[in-house]
């Protein structure tokens, strides 16, 4: 365990560092004319949707699934929910990394 | 964007800014502000480790086994739940055996999540998780751990083998070939997304509490423009609706923190089972 500690101090003092490093990573290369802009607002707005599109879909189910399985067997909602809650960020996770993509990309 | 700081990143600049560029410059490394050379993130984190340390010093100090008080009951209930919601709980459900081993590792990191992620309600305050390397970091020290646990479980060349699916016969061997890098791909791939999920629900909060109270703010300023009265009469939804997305700013911050508690766990279990 002090082994352990000893690495968890050096990464700590490393990351420290590591933002001052990656000053200017994602920079700004958007494209100078508007046309870029705006094609890029575009993309964005049609990506995210999708991904929402799909997400909610997804969700729905779960939620679903999930009140049926409760109404069922009211016992086991304390389980279900657990599960329910799990699945749902699951799926939202997949939306996050839309919108992770966009963020670094796009704005 | 505008890139303003916080009063506790000025404090902290304050006392430990010359050490930080000192020890920035000795590395060969260039801070982007050097009168700030620690960032907002880290400021916050330290103090979200001197808040959970004084909590707990003050808990320690209010233990009693007749007469719990509120602290206490907290505390316990974070370890070990009537809901099976605890650390304790989650760790004994995914791992098995040894899961009190985990709860010092698992623990901690949950708890940094949870106070760091509450941090974002507070004003004055940001959540040390919004910036990505903080789940970065989390993530790769869980990474980090659960493969020294497997392999401490089952020996470096018998931890390779798990990741093959232990195979006994030459069809097992067969299969090991195509599920091998499949394995390899997916565990590496736990890192990102649990990364990934924690920094984009925090990011994503903010920013959705930032918009919309701009887009009602907008609509107040401009019935201002038109008569005091009316301002301030739309002045009442952007004071009280973003209280809305504070709650379900809270309400992310716990599910997260849960989440990033199970996964570990998950993924512990997956390191240090022996099946079939």
């Amino acid at each position: 365990m002090r082994k352990f500690g000893m690495a968890f101090t050096v990464l700590t003092t490393a990351l420290l560092a590591v933002p001052a490093a990656f000053a200017q990573a994602a920079g700004d290369q958007a494209a100078g004319a508007a046309g870029g802009k705006g094609l890029a607002a575009i993309a964005v707005a049609f990506g995210m949707g999708i991904a929402a599109f799909g997400c909610g879909l997804g969700q729905g189910r779960v939620a679903s699934a999930a009140c049926e399985g409760m109404a069922r067997n009211p016992g086991a909602a304390g389980a279900i929910r657990a599960a329910m809650i799990l699945g749902l960020v699951f799926i939202e996770t997949l939306v996050l990394f839309t919108l992770a993509m966009i963020a670094l990309k796009i704005v | 964007m505008e890139h303003t700081v916080s009063g506790l990143t000025h404090f902290v600049n304050l006392y430990l800014g010359h050490a930080a560029n000192w020890v920035l410059a000795s590395m060969g490394l260039h801070p982007e502000n050097a009168s700030q050379p620690i960032p907002e993130h880290v400021a916050m984190g330290l103090f979200v480790l001197i808040v959970a340390t004084l909590l707990a010093l003050v808990l320690r100090l209010r233990l009693s086994v007749e007469k719990p008080g509120a602290l206490q009951q907290i505390a316990e209930g974070l370890l070990t739940n009537s809901m099976e919601f605890g650390i304790r709980d989650l760790l004994e459900e995914n791992v098995g055996r040894q899961a009190a081993r985990h709860v010092a590792f698992v623990g901690s990191i949950a708890l940094f999540i949870l106070l760091g992620n509450l941090f974002g309600a507070f004003p004055f305050l940001t959540a040390p998780t919004g910036v990505v390397t903080v789940p970065l970091a989390c993530a790769a020290l869980t990474f980090i751990y659960f493969n020294v646990e497997g392999v401490r479980h089952h020996g470096p060349l018998g931890y390779l083998k798990t990741f093959a699916g232990s195979p006994h016969d030459l069809g097992g061997w067969i299969l090991a070939i195509l599920l091998f890098p499949v394995e390899i791909i997916s565990t590496c791939a736990r890192v990102l997304s649990l990364t990934v999920r924690l920094w984009a629900n925090m990011f994503a909060s903010d920013l959705i509490y930032v918009i919309f109270l701009g887009l009602l703010s907008g609509g107040a300023a401009y019935g201002y423009s038109k008569s005091p009265v009316l301002g301030v009469i739309l002045g009442i939804f952007p004071a009280l609706i973003p209280i809305l997305f504070v709650l379900l700013h809270i309400f992310v911050s716990v599910v997260q923190a849960y989440v990033f508690t199970v996964l570990p766990a998950v993924y512990l279990g997956l390191a240090t089972s022996d099946e079939h």
